[in-house]
């Protein structure tokens, strides 16, 4: 999942995203309302953690903006503003949750699951696929009860495949939502650590989750899932 | 609810018991008044009735009855006297009684309305409305003193959020640091190195904003140590001190200072913080390739300082304001600056608790114009 993280205070914003890439999210860090917006045309970020408070555009007209172009990704205000106006405001205007500045990182974690469980309309908090299972609280794959040792990339392909259950999902888009912007892209990157997952995956004993569908992309099929 | 009575005990009872007494005493002296001149009109009466007859045939008995009749009246006349004036008298207090409720009744709506008025519902006003008179103009100089209140609460409670938003960021970037770290699980000396220098940059913050809140809480005069400085000196290395930022954003500071020091009674410290906070802004607020000018002179009486620059400026509208504590032309461009809304504020705290001057001249796009004014030979304001 790709996150950008929009505040003012580097050493905060620096903090934030270097948090979330711990935690397997591909993170892109901004400091200024403008450039925040410029981020939300060109990329698509499943997440924009936002401060209120920014310079040039504020955080709210960011909002705005984002919602206002259609865009459907999850928001999540930080705030060190005590007045509950902003919050108000945000939340009306379509961020989805908020967090008072200081917070504890658990806790912001937390609330990015929980808004992005929302955004896939997802009530399970574990991912399943038969036997395999991804524990996004924990970043804990396994198959039938093993566990799977997977790098960051490889984890974040398979929890948007699983997310995404049903969908063919083109390298593009898993270039766009699981690599930042400091990644060195070329086409064979997605293919490598598709062909490592596999490889992890089939040793495990679960073959054949991930279907390549020719010229079109990658699938996780999803008809086994019924099993619960 | 509080009764009224309750609220402002003392003032409520003291102005209703002398109130009473007042309409009590007007009262009942009226009524003996007019009992009395009954009495009399009728004692004339009477004395007229009894002229003597024309034919006196025993002048000793008409006398004799004559007095009889007169003992006989004077006793009607104590009874109805005594039975009237309890009668009056019971109707009067009842009368009075009445009246001076009625006449107080403005005071008590008043006393109620103000015994809603608390610090949460400052908004309320009582909003009297009647005659223009005493208690009209008691109402309206409540409601006004009310209104500043509220105001001075209003920038109170505004200065506090402030100073706690200015304090909580750090925090929250020391935290939210610390957190991140903790999450690896074998950090290398370097990222605990990283770790504390960030700790220690937030702390700094917090020390520098406390200091400032230190010295501009009202009535709490800092302690000062006057001496002689020379305010040449002070700029001179100021200037130094701040040429490094400034060529980073390709901004040149010219020096225009008197060829004379210029000595003054004065905190060296103080004075330091409020020329480097001028200057500072002066770089701050500036452009690309742009210039400060930090100029010095001295007359008789003052030695003055002007900083300018040829930067962004500051909008008319905001000029009067600028003074103020965690006032922000643009709130998050100065921020992005490192600002926290408090250096013009303790500029000219320091100005004035050396006796001097600070005014301000500023065109949007153009640049701006601090002129310092300050006595040579200044007395403490301590």
């Amino acid at each position: 999942m790709r996150i950008l993280v929009v505040e003012d205070e580097q050493a905060m914003a620096d903090a934030i995203a270097l948090g979330l890439t711990k935690n397997g999210y591909a993170v892109d860090t901004v400091y200024d309302g403008e450039a925040a917006i410029e981020a939300v045309d060109v990329d698509a970020y499943d997440l924009v953690v936002l401060d209120l408070n920014l310079p040039k555009v504020d955080g709210l007209d960011v909002c705005r903006h984002i919602r206002d172009n259609n865009m459907s990704m999850g928001i999540l205000m930080l705030t060190a503003r005590s007045s509950t106006d902003d919050r108000v405001t945000g939340l009306d205007i379509g961020a989805d949750d908020y967090l008072i500045k200081p917070f504890h990182f658990a806790e912001l974690l937390a609330r990015i699951r929980a808004i992005l469980r929302r955004e896939n309309k997802q009530r399970d908090v574990i991912l399943r696929e038969g036997k395999l299972t991804l524990n996004p609280n924990n970043m804990q794959v396994s198959f039938d009860g093993n566990p799977l040792s997977l790098t960051t990339k490889e984890y974040g392909i398979l929890e948007y495949l699983l997310v995404n259950k049903g969908r063919v999902i083109s390298q593009e888009e898993l270039l766009e939502h699981i690599w930042d912007n400091n990644a060195d892209l070329f086409s064979q990157t997605v293919k490598v650590h598709i062909n490592n997952l596999r490889k992890k995956l089939d040793s495990a004993g679960a073959d054949n989750i991930i279907q390549t569908i020719k010229n079109k992309g990658y699938l996780i099929e999803g008809n086994s899932s019924a099993e619960t | 609810m509080q009764k009224p009575s309750e609220m402002f005990p003392k003032i409520d009872k003291l102005r209703t018991f002398r109130f009473r007494l007042v309409a009590w005493f007007v009262g009942v002296t009226t009524l003996l008044v007019i009992l009395m001149m009954v009495g009399i009109v009728s004692a004339l009466n009477l004395t007229k009735e009894q002229d003597p007859p024309p034919v006196i045939v025993d002048r000793q008995a008409w006398e004799e009855r004559l007095a009889e009749q007169r003992e006989e009246y004077m006793h009607d006349l104590k009874f109805y006297f005594t039975i009237g004036s309890a009668w009056v008298l019971l109707i009067g207090s009842a009368g009075m009684y009445v009246l001076s409720k009625e006449l107080l009744k403005p005071i008590d709506d008043v006393t109620y309305l103000a015994s809603r008025i608390s610090h949460t519902n400052l908004k309320e006003r009582i909003n009297y409305r009647g005659p223009n008179d005493e208690i009209k103009r008691m109402a309206d100089t409540f409601d006004s003193m009310l209104g500043r209140i509220e105001e001075s609460f209003e920038q109170q409670q505004e200065f506090i959020q402030n100073a706690s938003h200015e304090l909580r960021t750090p925090i929250a970037i020391a935290l939210t640091n610390i957190e991140v770290q903790e999450m690896d699980e074998t950090p290398t000396v370097e990222e605990y190195r990283e770790l504390t220098q960030t700790i220690k940059a937030s702390l700094e913050r917090m020390n520098a904003v406390n200091n400032n809140l230190l010295l501009l809480s009202e009535g709490n005069n800092p302690k000062m140590s006057f001496a002689p400085v020379d305010i040449n000196t002070i700029l001179n290395e100021l200037i130094r001190e701040t040429t490094n930022t400034a060529s980073k954003s390709n901004i040149t500071i010219s020096p225009e200072l008197s060829d004379k020091p210029i000595i003054i009674n004065g905190d060296i410290m103080m004075l330091r913080q409020c020329f480097f906070n001028l200057i500072e802004n002066a770089i701050k607020y500036n452009k690309e390739n742009g210039t400060v000018t930090v100029r010095s002179y001295t007359d008789a009486m003052n030695a003055s300082v002007i900083v300018s620059d040829n930067g962004i400026g500051i909008p008319k509208d905001a000029l009067p304001y600028i003074f103020r504590r965690f006032y922000r032309v643009d709130k998050s461009r100065s921020r992005q600056k490192g600002g926290s809304g408090l250096g013009l504020a303790i500029v000219e705290k320091i100005v004035s608790l050396h006796g001097g001057t600070i005014h301000v001249e500023s065109e949007l796009d153009k640049g701006s114009s601090f002129t310092v004014i300050l006595p040579i030979d200044t007395v403490s304001k301590n």
